[in-house]
């Protein structure tokens, strides 16, 4: 019989509070001044001091809510496994954190540990390895 | 499991910063050893600190070259120096049936006042271990890749196959 999708535990939502990046001061009068942030640090300046007019600096307040820093879009946190074993380890974190099968995991161990993650219903991100039917198995 | 000789606080503070199961990753700290019911990094689930030490886990061994599975709790009972009798295995599955197992996990941590707190814990990783077993496993598993080039190949032989037609 197969099992129910784990569901997370989190249920807030994440909220992001500005999409768009912040920019160096004056990158967008000179070629020179990349605009990469930099903090401002001049004794004087209307920038470093917030002055109206100026654009946004980064401050704390930008910051993302601690319950929901991390959060995948699935509302999981993601935790990146190198075999088997390590699913072991979420069997009873399954509700909160998902696996990442790691970039240099070849193919016999990405189904180890998709076999397991299967197991022990902990949610997969990259599972890549697809159920075949065996119709579909049959033309090998 | 630490040793009746040594205090479990000093054991705690010594691995604590680090040691070899410790898994630390954005802002989690896990612990893989056996022992650690939540393998969550802290003196309460520690499987390394703490004196007293339920564990449930899988055992492999191996019977005519093929692994086999079964699901045993492990109690520490005696001194940690002496690994050979320190701990006491029981096999909570095989001819144990759902019942007699949640007993045996029952008794050995809330019965006995051996560990009450880990009551809960210790019975939730034994249904999601007994669970486990109830999973098919995918019959046979192909990657996406292999599934594109193979699809890739059947157009081949159509578009060769049309290409003699022309000719």
């Amino acid at each position: 019989m197969p099992k129910a999708t784990v569901q997370p535990l989190i249920r807030k939502k994440k909220i992001i509070k500005k999409k768009t990046a912040f920019k160096r001061f004056q990158s967008d009068n000179f070629m020179r001044v990349k605009e990469s942030w930099r903090a401002p640090r001049g004794i004087d300046g209307r920038f470093r001091r917030r002055f109206k007019g100026t654009p946004t600096t980064v401050k704390i307040g930008f910051g993302t809510d601690k319950k929901t820093r991390n959060l995948l879009p699935n509302g999981f946190l993601k935790y990146r496994v190198f075999n088997a074993e390590d699913v072991d380890m979420l069997m009873m974190n399954n509700r909160t954190h998902c696996v990442e099968i790691a970039r240099t995991v070849a193919l016999v161990k990405r189904r180890e540990i998709l076999q397991r993650c299967l197991e022990l219903n902990v949610r997969c991100l990259n599972a890549g390895v697809t159920r075949y039917d065996e119709e579909e198995g049959a033309e090998e | 499991m630490a040793d009746s000789t040594v205090s479990s606080n000093i054991v705690w503070d010594v691995v604590r910063s680090h040691n070899a199961f410790l898994r630390k990753r954005r802002g989690v700290a896990f612990s893989a050893e056996k022992g650690n019911l939540r393998n969550r990094h802290g003196y309460k689930w520690s499987g390394l600190a703490q004196r007293k030490v339920v564990s449930v886990h899988d055992e492999v061994s191996m019977k005519d070259d093929e692994p086999v599975r079964r699901i045993v709790m492990t109690v520490s009972s005696g001194n940690a120096s002496h690994p050979s009798t320190s701990v006491e295995t029981t096999a909570v599955e095989g001819r144990m049936d759902a019942v007699k197992a949640i007993k045996a996990v029952n008794e050995a941590t809330y019965g006995t006042y051996f560990r009450p707190d880990m009551r809960s814990m210790a019975l939730a990783r034994l249904s999601a271990l007994r669970n486990s077993r109830r999973t098919a496993f995918p019959e046979r598993t192909v990657s996406r890749a292999t599934r594109f080039r193979k699809e890739q190949a059947s157009y081949d032989h159509l578009n060769a196959e049309e290409d003699e037609a022309e000719e």
